[in-house]
């Protein structure tokens, strides 16, 4: 480091000064003679001239850093003082000079001398001193500036009033004639030493710190040096030497002066030049676009970069406003934010968008402060174009997506070769991202796909753009799997396909819960035969089938016969396994292009295809009919006589829907029950009308209930051995619109099946009721016998339906005067609920009687379990009584057993007098029939009452 | 037991010209002759009843159809003796088919007999006779309906 800056030192300007007048001393030295040229005659104005040269640049570098003192280190300061008093003290010197006027005392060469010295000195010393101080950057106080001036004002003052003063006590320093006494010249040494030293060390200085100041003082101390030599050496105070020394002092305060002013009047300038200069480098380097802005929004300067950004030049720039680029606010919007901002004193940062000179937009992002200059408010703006940033901000998150979408994404080119695929893809397909770049994505084909799927797919996306599936492919490890696919073709500027996208993912897992959904969706959990839901499918595909081939398709119903009988003896378990059985039979009996379904409970359904006769589809029931009768082993248990009934109808000849197809072949099943069962039923069109008919009937049974069309009619029953009427039995009547009256036998056994008996029960039961109260208002308290249907009776909540009934419309009915007639067939049924029923209901205060007594297996032991209160003679017995003996007997056994469990035994069908007597005689007292009443309606009871009581009883006849 | 019922063909004889009336007699007679093959294999009174209440319900349903033709076009009004004649003959349907089941519910084999032969009976001269009647008299009715229209 110390070589390289060894050139710089020899190079630089002060050096080479300080070299020349070393040689030019040399020269002056060696030139023989030299010392004895005498420049007599101008020699004391030239001293004059030179000296005051001297004070004069003294006085201007104490001046010039006396006034920047402010900025000044204190040694700084302190050399200029120290200039000060050479200055001083060389003003002293020039006045004191030989030839001069007196100044205080003579003037002589002696004084001058002792004043000269004492300058030199001061110089020499301050000049050290200054070398030998650190150049501490510390400004001084003005106090101490105040201080220091007086102190050199003081010391110049003391030392010149001592020299002029102890002039005599000073030492001899020159003899006239014989020139410089050795004082002088030690003296003058001194001075060279010191001088000496401090180049030494202002250089030393100037090589660690680098100030050019150094260097120049190093140089002035050098050169004052040289014109201490020639001080040393000159024999007249007149003498060439001396006068060289003379020009060497100003040449050495010259160079002072320019250490100075470089240091205090140039460098400050050039250092302001150079950071103006640095700070416009590093503005127009900025790739912001900076600008400063005044509060009315004009442009006041602007950076290379922000021109560049507007396609202005940097004059133009300057004349713009800002309302002339900025776009996406108004102007008024603008003062408003620098109205604001100004306010707030804060700083703005927002994305906008500016206007190019050429019109373009782009999308900056600026960044406002509020700065002050020179007591000035201005923005200082900075411009960022973020259209790059925005378009690589959006490549980079295309590639996050890409890499990170949890779906497969597979890039292809036009040729259909894999450019790019997403790790989730690898994932999916099984496959090494190498292993797929460059690969047609029919690598992944399942083969579960024809052909035309895949043409399909290439002709939307060559029309459309665009194709979408779920779609089965195959991983690299074989396995299948499904996807939900779709393909975009990515176009270019001309819409020619460049890529095409596929985005997919692994929809396996859904497909395969769909499958197990579809199973238990569509197939019979028991059985695992098809249900009902799969049988709809299944029944449209035979029906087109059939059709198409033109073949015969035989629907059919089948039901267990007797199957409540089995779960109920045998469990639900031996039930359920029957079922299974059942239908394993079936499968095996059917083609697999057949199909067998199970509805629920023990309802299968048969699908038989491709007959080509209907003996062929006999031919197949019977064979199903043969393997199901069977034997059966289900737990230990060998049921041998279980029989199926099956109804068929037969497509195209039953030509159809399907919904109607199954319904004929149940209405035929039912016919296939009724036939008798263990047998097959071909459905016929007017087996169809019939039942439909009958549907009809029954509609226009419930319509008439609504109506009013029912009525009850009342016939009583006596006691015809005192006349004395003890109840009357309600009797429906049908007022038929077009039929007029029907009689209870022509409709009710139509509706004995349906729910509507309920409805027509309740009814009577409640028209009843309500007839018995009006009549116990009028005094006539008989007891008013219903029919109850046997499907009332099963039900478990007809108490409570006769509970509301009485709650509703009689609820003060006295006990016994209400009566429910049940018929013996009914009550066998269901004997033990019927008898619950009977008992919950006698709670409520209601008889039972039990009719057609007779005509079933009227037995003791379920006589005794009933708890009725009347036994109804049939009327088919009393009607032939009194031809026929064997009816005669039979009533006369009905009596007995009346009488032995205590029970009001009525005669029914009486319609002669001959039957009532006979009937007298055999012991049966009560009696109903035409013989003694009709049925009537309510409002003919009470007439017929009273005619009734003249009647003459039939006993005393 | 020994008589045996031949089933009734349909033949033009039948025919009343009234599609709705004919439509349902062929069901009756069907029903009869379906009655009839059934009661001659077996002597089941359950199936009996079945018979009976088919029966029943299909005459309610198809005099119904009859009576309410009768009153739209005032066949008691205009043909009043014939119209009651035919009306009597549909109760007595009725109470004879019920009267034969209540008989037969006693055991008597004979009233099925009975019922079989009036069945055919009834059916054919009603048919032929009485439903004719009406027939000529509807269609009588329809035709000047027709004709008045279209003048």
């Amino acid at each position: 480091m110390q070589k390289q800056r060894l050139p710089n030192l020899f190079n630089s300007l002060p050096t080479r000064l300080a070299a020349i007048a070393s040689l030019l001393a040399l020269i002056a030295a060696f030139i023989p003679g030299t010392r004895y040229i005498q420049p007599n005659a101008i020699f004391l104005p030239l001293h004059t001239v030179i000296e005051t040269i001297s004070v004069i640049i003294g006085g201007a570098i104490f001046a010039l850093i006396w006034e920047s003192r402010e900025h000044r280190s204190k040694s700084t300061l302190l050399l200029a003082c120290g200039f000060l008093a050479v200055s001083c003290l060389d003003f002293a010197h020039l006045l004191s000079y030989a030839g001069m006027p007196d100044f205080f005392t003579p003037s002589s060469t002696q004084k001058a001398i002792n004043f000269w010295l004492a300058a030199r000195l001061t110089a020499a010393i301050s000049l050290l001193t200054f070398a030998l101080r650190s150049t501490d950057p510390r400004v001084v106080s003005t106090d101490s500036c105040r201080l220091l001036f007086l102190g050199t004002i003081t010391y110049s003052g003391i030392a010149i009033w001592m020299l002029l003063a102890f002039a005599e006590h000073l030492p001899v320093t020159f003899i006239p004639g014989l020139g410089l006494t050795p004082f002088k010249i030690g003296m003058e040494w001194l001075v060279i030493a010191i001088n000496l030293s401090a180049a030494i060390f202002l250089l030393r200085r100037h090589l660690i710190h680098h100030h050019p100041f150094d260097q120049w003082l190093a140089a002035a101390s050098w050169v004052m040096a040289l014109a201490e030599i020639f001080f040393t050496c000159y024999i007249t105070v007149t003498d060439l030497y001396n006068l060289l020394g003379h020009f060497y002092k100003i040449a050495a305060y010259l160079l002072a002066y320019r250490a100075l002013v470089t240091h205090i009047v140039r460098q400050p300038y050039e250092k302001l030049a150079y950071e103006a200069d640095r700070n416009r480098t590093i503005l127009d380097t900025a790739q912001d676009g900076i600008h400063l802005v005044n509060m009315q929004g004009k442009v006041i300067d602007a950076n290379r970069a922000f021109a560049e950004m507007l396609g202005y030049t940097a004059q133009e720039i300057r004349q713009l406003h800002v309302s002339d680029f900025e776009n996406a606010k108004s102007p008024s919007e603008v003062s408003e934010l620098i109205e604001r901002l100004r306010q707030e004193k804060t700083s703005a940062l927002f994305e906008t968008q500016l206007r190019r000179k050429d019109g373009k937009l782009i999308d900056t992002e600026i960044a406002m402060n509020l700065t002050q200059l020179s007591g000035e408010e201005f923005l200082v703006v900075a411009a960022r174009n973020i259209a790059d940033r925005k378009a690589s901000d959006s490549l980079r998150l295309a590639g996050k997506v890409f890499k990170n979408a949890h779906v497969g994404l597979l890039i292809t080119d036009t040729n259909g070769k894999i450019v790019e695929i997403n790790p989730t893809a690898c994932e999916i397909t099984g496959y090494e991202h190498d292993e797929l770049i460059g690969k047609n994505p029919s690598l992944l084909k399942s083969g579960q796909h024809a052909e035309f799927f895949y043409q399909d797919m290439w002709a939307s996306l060559l029309a459309d753009g665009f194709w979408s599936s779920e779609i089965c492919n195959r991983r690299k490890n074989g396995e299948l799997y499904h996807e939900l696919l779709s393909i975009t073709a990515i176009r270019d500027r001309h819409d020619r396909p460049i890529n095409y996208l596929a985005v997919f993912s692994d929809i396996t897992r859904r497909k395969l819960a769909e499958d197990k959904m579809r199973q238990i969706a569509h197939f019979d959990a028991l059985t695992g035969l098809p249900n009902r839901l799969l049988l709809a499918d299944r029944l449209d595909q035979a029906i087109a089938q059939n059709q198409r081939n033109k073949k015969i398709l035989a629907v059919c119903f089948m039901d267990l016969d007797g199957f409540k009988l089995i779960n109920d003896s045998l469990g639900h378990e031996a039930g359920d396994l029957l079922l299974k059985e059942v239908g394993a039979r079936l499968q095996t009996l059917l083609r697999g292009s057949d199909t067998v379904a199970r509805l629920g409970g023990d309802e299968f359904v048969m699908l038989i295809s491709d007959l080509n006769s209907e003996d062929e589809c006999s031919q197949a029931l019977q064979r199903i009919l043969h393997s199901i009768a069977s034997p059966y082993t289900l737990i230990g248990n060998t049921l041998s006589e279980i029989s199926v009934s099956i109804g068929v109808t037969l497509f195209p000849a039953d030509n159809s829907d399907p919904d109607t197809l199954l319904r004929h072949a149940d209405h035929a099943m039912y016919a296939a029950k009724q036939a008798g069962k263990n047998c097959f039923q071909l459905f016929d069109a007017r087996m169809e009308q019939r039942l439909q008919a009958r549907q009809e009937t029954l509609r226009r049974v419930a319509r008439g209930l609504t109506a009013g069309q029912f009525q009850l009619h009342y016939q009583p029953k006596v006691d015809c051995r005192n006349n004395q009427v003890i109840g009357v039995e309600a009797l429906i009547r049908w007022n038929h619109p077009i039929l007029g009256k029907l009689t209870p036998n022509e409709f009710l056994p139509l509706l004995e099946d349906d729910d509507l008996a309920l409805a027509l029960g309740e009814w009577v039961l409640r028209e009843a009721l309500r007839q018995g109260r009006l009549w116990a208002a009028e005094g006539i308290t008989l007891c008013i016998s219903v029919n109850a249907f046997p499907r009332q009776l099963q039900r478990t909540n007809f108490p409570d339906v006769v509970a509301q009934a009485i709650a509703d419309l009689w609820p003060d009915l006295p006990p016994g005067k209400f009566m429910i007639e049940i018929t013996e067939t009914a009550a066998l049924r269901e004997l033990d609920s019927i008898q619950k029923t009977i008992q919950a209901c006698r709670k409520l205060g209601i008889a039972f009687s039990l009719d057609d007594f007779g005509t079933g297996y009227s037995s003791l032991s379920y006589l005794r379990q009933l708890t009725v209160d009347e036994l109804k003679i049939d009327q088919s017995f009393v009607r032939d009584m009194l031809v026929d003996t064997e009816d005669m007997s039979i009533i006369n056994g009905l009596i007995g057993l009346g009488r032995a469990f205590n029970l009001k035994v009525v005669a029914e069908g009486v319609e002669t007098e001959a039957h009532i007597h006979r009937l007298l005689e055999q012991g049966c007292h009560i009696m109903q029939g035409y013989g003694i009443a009709r049925p009537m309606p309510a409002d003919q009871l009470g007439p017929w009452l009273k005619e009734f009581s003249d009647h003459p009883t039939w006993s005393t006849q | 037991m020994t008589a045996l019922y031949d089933p009734i063909e349909w033949n033009e004889k039948l025919l009343t010209g009234v599609a709705e009336i004919d439509n349902q007699h062929k069901i009756l007679v069907d029903s009869i002759n379906e009655a009839n093959s059934r009661l001659m294999e077996d002597h089941d009174i359950k199936l009996f009843e079945q018979i009976t209440k088919d029966l029943l319900a299909y005459a309610i349903f198809h005099f119904e159809t009859e009576e309410d033709l009768m009153l739209q076009y005032d066949y008691d009004g205009e043909s009043a003796e014939a119209a009651l004649l035919h009306q009597k003959q549909h109760r007595e349907f009725s109470t004879q088919v019920l009267a034969v089941r209540d008989g037969l519910r006693d055991g008597k084999e004979i009233s099925r007999e009975d019922l079989l032969a009036f069945l055919n009976g009834w059916l054919i001269s009603h048919i032929m006779n009485t439903d004719q009647h009406l027939g000529t008299f509807i269609k009588q009715k329809r035709n000047t309906a027709t004709t008045g229209q279209s003048e």
